[in-house]
Parts: structure tokens; C-alpha cells; sequence
């Protein structure tokens, strides 16, 4: 019947994924054979697949001799996969468990994306069933609504927006994977098999056979028995998300291979996530699942990984290409280890740095001439490119040879350009004060009389709230304080005098909308004047507002530095 | 092949005479070849206990005979091509033992550790519903992951399979209730309900309809809401008597149930159970033991007030005992004698191990939920191989203290996030426990002036506050530092307080901070900021 054991060609079958995945993701080895041990403990090639077929071939014994398909029988409860972003973990098990994908056993859905269970629910069987839509002759109603119909406005005939329905919905779906496992069965050549599969009251009775049988003996021989027990996957990217939204939910998903427990195919769920495994723990539940960890790449696989990225080359600038990488991993690495940062960086830089040798100036091999040429203005470029101040694609950015003083950094960022009137800044000078200075300092900081009698006394007290420290003012940040004293320091602080208020209340409110000032209670139930704000502008911001209006801030401000 | 035939039309009042005799059956230590089949055939019967209804006898042959066209094919078995016994022997080992560890297989009765007073406590009540048609109600509380599903399960299978041999002495297929054809297959109706899954009445009302329609067929009536639905299937509930199908009700995690307001499924299930002659039986499970005080008043009158205690185990010896239990595989698992001799050999020569015992000591200091231990064990067998076929002592070095997974990413961190989380954790011993981004810029700032000025400048960086803040925004997207709400952290939505000056708590050990910036590569004056 069969030259070889099927445990055998699977086994093989499986090393060679395995050694091909190794060649296409550098420094992943040991995660990739971690990964495996606990996944794909026992890969099978069952002779039965749900893949989808011609109509008209119906099973013949070509089908089935043809190899069968590899599933997977594992008995993980549940894995939880853990690693900063950009380190490959998504990609590495799309590719590992892809084998499984076509038979219907894999699902993958991002957690960000289906932010509610019945998105999240209904992705996973979309995803499962894609794959087992046609289960041969018979088919099967209910795979029917699960393809998007123009004529239902593209909405599902079912609706899944519980674990309950999952799991219900995930027992139809290996009933209907063992019908049709049956139906292949009952025309393979082996006799015994066929015999008893086509007597009567067939599919129920054999379903509560192999249910009561199988999962009490997982070591039945028969290989068909191993696409019954496949293992299915269901991975969850960016499952923090879940834990965040509803825990409850979390806790149901982490516990789905105990909650489908009579089920022949076993539900294993694969949390990926870049928050520490820790942080989902849940006293009242499983206990913490197995975690294999994919640690951040060392700097000679960036590098590995930066070359499988380059640009198609000359074979004379390969050499050059290497060093460059691992220059620029010198000087980016500092900051960042995230390969995705660094190939963005990359891109750009390389096409910079090789211009000189594609021009005739520089000889590929003086890279010490490379890069002085480029060490002028890289290191203010990389921060541009890696904050994303410049794009990637705008090559303007490289105009700034030699760039000038940096500019405004950090909130005041975008607000350079807004050009406010003068009593705008005047306003938000003394919301930047409001927000700063605590209130009780107002007297002895504008109140005029104060400043000129009690100078020694007001500064001594002063003094003594200088703490230097690291909880001041400036650094805890702005407070909220009411409309009415910020506008009773603008009249302080401005030097001449104004009249019209009500211009000065449609300045506040240009402000609202510019969100240099930010209302804190709700605009519809106060009037403008009794509503609390807080300043939103950043240190350097009011510094340079103040310089533009000759206004020294710097004795009005307590604890700056 | 003779001897597996008939053993498959045997009577199957010899499998529970068989399953106590297996054991012996191991310690035999050589075997010929042909005693080895009978025992494989034996086998068959042990493993499927309930599969063994007369009526069912085609069907009940069907898995063995398969066998020998399945993976272990004549060659297999080849004396000549050990590699492929090899193979398929250590393959089945690492499945037995895999799905034992996971909870995948229901155990065997002999698996469950100082769970024999439970068992036949709850086989008492289960049989009393099944086979006497007495109406019952039994609450299991124990910690979690100590035995109650699995003894459940246990009770359930082994009562299904001596039903199924032995028909019940008032005959379910005089029944009026069900269609005669199905009852053979099932001497019960089962419905599990977990109140952590069915969150709200209308679920788990619902899912009882559908665990029930397997032999009750309602579909002819619709239900629009949920109120005649229950009506309905509690006075179908109240029409059983002996005559009628049993239905057990288990629901697991009860706390979850009554946590609901009018605790109306209970009362109403309970309500059902009350009655003189129904033959309905409510399982329920419960970690927490003061369940029953949470039960109201009506509930709890209901309530038979039968319990039953579980407990983890205690000491060294029942945590060997549920390590050995776990870990072996015998003869009646398919694989061969001699790898079956070979692995036993092993195996002890693994729990006498030293290393091994301390790793199972620790494990069992960390938890007393032999769940857990056991699911620390899987990575550790889950690495039987054909090219290791045995349990290797060094595979379950690790498993008791897994590496710090945090710590190693905090050892990775590139220079600038390392020197703000060193920022941070100079916060925190200054005993500032909450502090965001612009005290710890300020931190940096003045840590590196202050090394300019020693003359050591040039050895940390001197990076762009918005780099800085790229870098502050990764640590907490990673969560090593963990967003504070409060007076200090603002208000959540579009008020929030601007990026710099939102709250912060440091999320990860200061002493693993401290080791990485001591690690290799990090310059003196880092590893001088991260100690001070």
C-alpha cells in the first residue's frame, strides 16, 4: 500500500521547511526550532485534504496518492510569542505555519484591526473557512454565507459575535472537515476502512466514534485519524490590544484549547505581542502559556538583514554596500535597533552615499573618502529621516548641507510658523505663565505695590521654594487654571493698555482652535470667561514669543532653568 | 488478523478487569513478538472504553482495524528497519505524553492522584441520576487546575462506557420522549455551560437548546425571545421522569453564574432538579469556596448541598507520583516492547535524577496547581524526537525558572533608551516614583554635562530631545514604563497633557536596568549613572 511510513515523508517534508525558513529569516534559528518543537510536534501527511478540487474529479485514488497534505498535530494549550516590533514574529509564522494555511487550519488576525469580537470572531472563520469553502460533492450550506455578496450589501449570512458562536461555529466546521475526511476515506483503496465507512447511519454514528475514541487514544495508527486531529492555529498580533479592550475576552481566548475540549481538532491560540508577557497574566485564569521570545537582532544580522534588502547592484559595489551597512548600523544603532527603522533609513542614505562613485568622483574603494563626504551633514539627516522630519522619497531634505543652528525642537515644532498678532502673544505668554507659576505666587510675583515695598521679603520667600529638584514647575508640566487670572496677568504684563475686551476674547478663542490654548471643560455649559484652560505651548515657544515681544519672562517664571 | 477481531466482539465487561491488569502488563520485561500484538490488541479495548456497546460492534472494530493500515504500516513493524520502529515509536510517545500533559485526553482513573474519594463520590451522585433515575445537584470546589474537570470527565466517560455495555434497568428505549434509533448511542445528555463563556442567560440558554437538539428536535418551533424559550425547555426539564433520557448539567466556573443578578438559569435548573422524579443532574464547579454564600437564598434552598472537596496535592511524593503518572508510556500505547522497556527505564532513571527532583520541587514551590506543573513540563517532552527518543534529563533543566524574557530585552536595548530607563530609575530612587519625559531629559542633561565636565565627554551621546522622546515613546510602548493616570497624569481624550509631561512609573526591575547598563559595551559613565 504505502512504500513509506507517512510519519517519515512528513518528518521530512517538515525539516525541509524548516531549513528553508532558516535560510530566509537570518538569526532566527533557535526561535525558528523552538517554534517548531512546540507547534509541530508531529506533522502528518494525511492523505485527505479539504483543499479545494476540481468538481469533476471526485477523490479518485490519484488524489490520495498523490502525497496527501502535512497537518499538524500538536498539543501546545497556548503560546505566547514575545519581541519588540520589526523582529520578525507575524512574518515568521505566516511562513511557518503556512503549509497548514490551505487545509483551513490557520487563522491570523490582528487585534488592532478587529477591535470588537464579532469583527475578531468573524475574521478567524472567514479565514478558516476560505480555505475548506468547497468540501467536495455534498458542499455544505453554511460555508455558503460566509463569502461577501454584493446583493447582502456584503454582510455574512451568519453572525458570530460571541465565544459561544465561535466555538459552535468552529464544531461545524470539523464536522464538516470529518464528513468530508469520510467521504475521501470511503474511496480509498483501503478496504477495511471504506467498508465500515459505508455502512449505514453513517456520518453521526462514525462522528461519535471517532470523538469518543480518538481523544481517548491520540495514538490510533490511522493516518486519516491524523487529519481529524490536526491542530488549528488561531494567532493573535498585537494581542495587548485585546487585554486592553476586554480582559474578560482575553481570558476566554487564552483558555480556548480547554473550552473546546471535545472537539478531535485541537484549538491552540498564539498571542504576539511586544508588551511583556507579564502583563497578561490573570490570577483567576490558565496559567502564563509557553513564551518563546525573539530578542532583538545583533548588529551582524541587521546587517545580514539590511543586505537582503539592498537594491539590486553593480557586483563592484557589493562590497561596498556591505560597509556601508554596517556603518550606518554604527551610527543609527545608538538610537534604534528596529530593522524597519533602519532599512527606511537606509534607503535613502545609501543612494546618498554612493552618488560620488556612480558620478566617476570617488573610486568605490576609498570609502574613508566616502565618508568624509557624507559625514558632514549625516548625523542631522539620520535624525530627520528617523523622526521623519524628511521623507524618505524628498530628496529636497538633502539641500541642507550644512545645516544651520537646529531649530525649535521638540511642541514647538510645527508652531513656528504661525504668526500671531502682538497681543496673541501677549495672551499666550500669560497662559504660560498662568499654567506655570503656581497661584499662590501671583501676588508677590505682579502685583505692583508688592514688587516695590516688600521686594526683600516676597524674594526671600521665593528663594526658599527654588528647589532645583526635579518636581518643579517646568517639569511637571502645565496646570489648568481659570480664564480669569490668566487674562488678569495678561493686563499685568502687557505694557500698554487696552480697551476693548471683546477683542481679547476672540483672541482667546483663535487660540482654542489653533490648540495653543486647550479649554478642560466642556465649551457648551460655561460661559468663556469662568472655563478652565491649560497652556500648550512648549518652553522654547514662550522663550522665542517673549524675545519677539522684548518681554522678559525669565523673572516671572519660578524654578526654570 | 485473528487475534484483533476477536478481541473486538469480546464482551466488554472485560475492560475493566483488563484496565486493572495493564500495569503489571508493563513491568513484564521481555516480550515476544506475538505477545506484544495480543497486548496491542488488548489495548484496544482499554483505550476505548466506551466504544463497546454490543450494537455497535462494526463500528466499535473500526479504529483498530485501521491501525494496521495507518501510520505503522506492516514495514513498520519490520523487525529489519528499526528506524522506522524508532520513529514511530518515539512519535507516539511524544504525542501520549504531550496530550496528557496539556490536558488534551481525559486521564485515566489510575492518572488522577489522590482523587479516588472524589470519584466515586461523584460517580455515586452521576450513577444515581443515569442509571436510578434520582433528580441531583453536587457542587465541586477546589483550587484551579487541581483534578475537578478532569474527574469529571473521568466519571463521565467510564459511567458512558458501562452504560453502553450494560443497558440501564429501566430500558431508555422505552422512552416516549426521543426517537428510539438515537438512544443507543448515548445512555445521556450532556450539557456543559461555563459561565465565563456563556456570559449572559440568553447565550447559555441558546447553547442548551443546541446541546439538547442533538436528540430533541425543536426546530419546528420558532422562539423569538428568549423568555418561551426557557419556558419550554424547563417544562420539557420537568416532564423527565425515569422513563426519559437523563440530562446531566455541569457548569463550570459557578462564581460566574451567580455573579449574575436573579441568578435566574440557577434557580431555574435547580428548580428542575427539585422535583421528585426527574432524572436531572447539575454538576456544578466552583474555585472560589465561599461560592454557596454567594448563592441567594432561593437558590441556595434548592441547592442539594452536596459537596465535594478537591485538593492540589501536597509534598514531594504525589508530585513524583503525578510526574510518573504523566510522563509514562506503556505498551498499550502502540509503541513496541523493547522501546516501551527502554523508555520506563529511562524514565525512572529521570525521576531519580537529582536535578530533576529539584526542578519538580521548585515547580511545585512556585505552584501548587499541578495544571501548571504539568504545563511546564510540556516544552521539555515536547522535545522526544526520533533522533532522541527518550526523556533526556537535560531537557527539563530550564522548564522551573524560564529566562527572564524582559530582562534580556532591557539587556538589548540600544544606548539611548538604555540611559533614559537609567533617567527613570534615578527617579525612582530619589524617591520620586511618578515622573515623565522632561524630568528625565533634565536628568540626562545635567548626567551629561556633569561627565563633559569631568573631561570624559564624548563617551555618551548627546542626542536631540525629539530623538529622546522617539526613544521615551518606544519604552512605553514596549510597557517598561507604565502610564500613570491621576492629578499629575491629566485627563484622558484630546486633554490629555502634552506628550513630555504625561506620568510615568517604571514598569521593570531596577536591578535588571542595572545589570544591563553593567553589561558589556556600555560606557563607565552609564553604567556609573545606573548605580548611583
Amino acid at each position: 500500500m504505502e512504500s513509506q511510513s507517512p510519519g517519515n515523508t512528513a518528518q521530512d517534508a517538515w525539516s525541509q521547511h524548516v531549513a528553508s525558513l532558516k535560510a530566509d529569516f537570518p538569526g532566527r534559528s533557535r526561535e525558528i526550532d523552538a517554534l517548531s518543537t512546540m507547534l509541530v510536534e508531529t506533522p502528518y501527511l494525511s492523505s485527505v485534504s479539504i483543499r479545494r478540487v476540481p468538481k469533476s474529479s471526485s477523490f479518485s485514488n490519484t488524489t490520495l496518492e498523490r502525497g496527501g497534505t502535512l497537518v499538524s498535530v500538536s498539543s501546545v494549550p497556548s503560546l505566547f510569542v514575545y519581541g519588540d516590533s520589526g523582529t520578525g514574529k507575524t512574518s515568521l509564522l505566516r511562513a511557518l505555519l503556512r503549509p497548514f494555511e490551505l487545509e483551513g487550519l490557520v487563522a491570523f488576525v490582528n487585534c488592532l484591526e478587529c477591535h470588537s469580537p464579532r469583527l475578531l470572531f468573524e475574521h478567524l472563520i472567514d479565514q478558516l473557512l476560505s480555505a475548506g469553502a468547497d468540501f467536495g460533492e455534498r458542499g455544505l450550506a453554511w460555508t455558503a454565507g460566509t463569502e461577501l455578496d454584493p446583493t447582502h450589501g456584503y454582510a455574512r449570512s451568519y453572525r458570530c459575535d460571541s465565544l459561544v458562536d465561535f466555538i459552535n461555529k468552529l464544531r461545524e466546521f470539523d464536522d464538516a472537515r470529518i464528513h468530508f475526511g469520510i467521504e475521501c476515506s470511503s474511496n480509498s483503496e483501503d478496504p477495511l476502512l471504506s467498508a465500515s465507512m459505508k455502512t449505514n447511519n453513517l456520518k453521526r454514528s462514525i462522528y461519535n466514534e471517532i470523538s469518543g475514541s480518538i481523544t481517548n487514544s491520540p495514538v490510533s495508527r490511522l493516518k486519516d485519524f491524523h487529519f481529524l486531529r490536526a491542530t488549528r492555529f488561531l494567532v493573535f498580533d498585537h494581542a495587548e490590544r485585546l487585554r486592553d479592550a476586554d480582559p474578560q475576552l482575553l481570558a476566554q481566548i487564552m483558555r480556548i484549547f480547554e473550552l473546546t475540549p471535545h472537539q478531535n481538532t485541537a484549538t491552540v491560540p498564539i498571542l504576539i505581542s511586544a508588551s511583556p508577557p507579564t502583563t497578561f497574566v490573570d490570577p483567576l485564569f490558565a496559567p502564563l502559556p509557553r513564551v518563546i521570545h525573539f530578542p532583538p537582532y545583533p548588529t551582524g544580522i541587521l546587517v545580514a538583514i539590511l543586505r537582503r534588502y539592498r537594491p539590486p547592484l553593480d557586483p563592484d559595489l557589493v562590497a561596498l554596500h556591505d560597509g556601508f551597512a554596517w556603518l550606518l548600523i554604527d551610527m543609527v544603532g545608538s538610537s534604534t535597533r528596529n530593522i524597519v527603522e533602519i532599512v527606511h533609513v537606509a534607503d535613502v542614505v545609501w543612494r546618498k552615499y554612493v552618488e560620488p562613485v556612480t558620478e566617476g568622483k570617488i573610486k568605490a574603494t576609498d570609502s574613508t573618502r566616502l565618508y568624509r563626504n557624507i559625514q558632514p551633514f549625516i548625523k542631522d539627516v539620520l535624525d530627520k529621516l528617523y523622526l521623519r522630519e524628511i521623507s524618505g522619497l524628498d530628496s529636497s531634505g538633502w539641500a541642507l548641507r550644512a545645516p544651520g543652528p537646529s531649530r525649535t525642537t521638540g511642541l514647538a515644532g510645527r508652531q513656528i510658523d504661525i504668526q500671531l498678532p502682538r497681543h496673541t502673544k501677549f495672551l499666550l505668554i500669560a497662559s504660560f505663565l498662568a499654567s506655570y507659576n503656581p497661584a499662590k505666587y501671583d501676588r508677590k510675583l505682579f502685583s505692583k505695590e508688592a514688587a516695590g515695598r516688600q521686594e526683600k521679603r516676597g524674594k526671600k520667600g521665593l528663594q526658599i521654594k527654588e528647589t532645583r529638584g526635579k518636581l518643579r514647575q517646568q517639569l511637571l508640566g502645565p496646570k489648568a487654571f481659570p480664564l480669569e487670572r490668566m487674562k488678569a496677568i495678561f493686563f499685568i504684563v502687557l505694557d500698554t493698555s487696552i480697551e476693548d475686551s471683546v477683542a481679547v476674547d476672540t483672541q482667546i478663542a483663535t487660540l482654542f482652535s489653533l490648540r495653543l490654548l486647550l479649554r478642560l471643560t466642556s465649551a457648551g455649559s460655561d460661559r468663556l470667561d469662568s472655563m478652565r484652560c491649560r497652556c500648550a505651548i512648549s518652553y522654547d515657544y514662550a522663550q522665542r514669543l517673549a524675545r519677539e515681544v522684548n518681554f522678559d519672562m525669565g523673572k516671572y517664571l519660578i524654578d526654570f532653568t | 488478523m485473528p487475534p484483533r477481531t476477536a478481541t473486538s466482539s469480546a464482551p466488554a465487561l472485560a475492560t475493566s478487569t483488563m484496565e486493572s491488569h495493564s500495569p503489571t502488563q508493563t513491568r513484564k520485561s521481555k516480550r515476544t513478538r506475538s505477545e506484544m500484538e495480543e497486548s496491542d490488541a488488548d489495548e484496544g479495548v482499554v483505550s476505548t472504553p466506551k466504544g463497546k456497546g454490543k450494537g455497535k460492534a462494526p463500528m466499535a472494530s473500526t479504529p483498530r482495524n485501521d491501525t494496521s493500515a495507518g501510520l505503522s504500516s506492516p514495514a513498520a513493524r519490520d523487525p529489519h528497519e528499526p528506524s522506522q520502529q524508532t520513529i514511530h515509536d518515539a512519535t507516539l510517545a511524544r504525542a501520549v505524553v504531550v496530550d496528557r500533559l496539556s490536558g488534551r485526553i481525559v486521564p485515566e482513573k489510575e492518572e488522577l492522584v489522590g482523587l479516588d474519594e472524589q470519584y466515586s463520590a461523584l460517580m455515586t451522585v452521576l450513577e444515581g441520576t443515569v442509571a436510578r433515575g434520582e433528580s441531583n445537584s453536587v457542587l465541586l470546589v477546589g483550587e484551579r487546575g487541581c483534578g475537578k474537570t478532569a474527574t469529571l470527565d473521568r466519571v463521565l466517560q467510564d459511567l458512558h462506557a458501562r452504560l453502553r455495555s450494560s443497558p440501564p434497568s429501566p430500558p431508555t428505549a422505552a422512552s416516549t420522549n426521543a426517537p428510539a434509533e438515537h438512544l443507543p448511542s448515548k445512555p445521556f445528555l450532556l450539557v456543559r455551560l461555563n459561565g465565563r463563556v456563556h456570559t449572559d442567560d440568553k447565550l447559555a440558554v441558546r447553547d442548551i437548546v443546541r446541546q439538547l437538539d442533538v436528540e430533541r428536535d425543536m426546530e419546528g418551533t420558532e422562539f423569538s425571545s428568549l423568555s418561551p424559550l426557557m419556558h419550554h425547555l424547563l417544562s420539557l426539564l420537568r416532564l423527565s421522569d425515569r422513563t426519559t433520557v437523563p440530562v446531566v448539567f455541569v457548569l463550570d466556573e459557578l462564581d460566574a453564574f451567580a455573579d449574575r443578578p436573579g441568578q435566574r438559569l440557577l434557580y431555574n435548573l435547580l428548580d428542575a432538579v427539585q422535583g421528585e422524579k426527574g432524572n436531572v443532574a447539575v454538576v456544578a464547579i466552583a474555585a472560589g469556596v465561599d461560592v454557596l454564600d454567594k448563592l441567594e437564598k432561593r437558590v441556595k434552598s434548592r441547592f442539594s448541598g452536596r459537596r465535594i472537596l478537591f485538593h492540589p496535592p501536597t509534598g514531594m511524593p504525589a508530585f513524583e507520583t503525578l510526574a510518573r503518572n504523566a510522563l509514562t508510556v506503556r505498551v498499550q500505547h502502540r509503541v513496541s516492547a523493547e522501546y516501551a522497556e527502554m523508555y520506563a527505564k529511562r524514565m525512572e532513571a529521570l525521576l531519580a535524577d537529582p536535578s530533576f527532583k529539584k526542578t519538580l520541587k521548585r515547580l511545585s514551590e512556585l505552584s501548587s496547581d499541578p495544571r501548571s506543573v504539568l504545563w511546564a513540563m510540556i516544552p521539555a517532552a515536547a522535545q522526544i524526537s526520533p533522533a532522541k527518543p527518550f526523556l533526556e534529563p537535560g531537557a527539563f533543566d530550564g522548564i522551573a525558572n524560564p529566562p527572564d524574557v524582559v530582562a534580556t530585552e532591557i539587556r538589548c536595548l540600544p544606548p539611548l533608551s538604555l540611559v533614559l530607563l537609567c533617567a527613570a530609575v534615578r527617579m525612582q530612587r530619589r524617591s520620586i516614583p511618578c515622573f515623565n519625559f522632561a524630568m528625565c531629559w533634565d536628568e540626562y542633561r545635567s548626567l551629561v554635562n556633569r561627565a563633559s565636565a569631568r573631561g570624559s565627554a564624548g563617551a555618551v551621546e548627546r542626542w536631540k530631545k525629539s530623538v529622546c522622546l522617539k526613544a521615551w515613546d518606544h519604552l512605553t510602548s514596549r510597557e517598561f514604563l507604565q502610564p500613570q493616570g491621576g492629578s499629575l497624569g491629566g485627563l484622558g481624550g484630546a486633554n490629555k497633557a502634552p506628550k513630555e509631561h504625561r506620568m510615568y512609573r517604571l514598569a521593570v526591575e531596577a536591578d535588571d536596568v542595572e545589570r544591563a547598563a553593567g553589561g558589556p559595551g556600555v560606557s563607565a559613565d552609564v553604567r556609573t549613572w545606573a548605580r548611583e
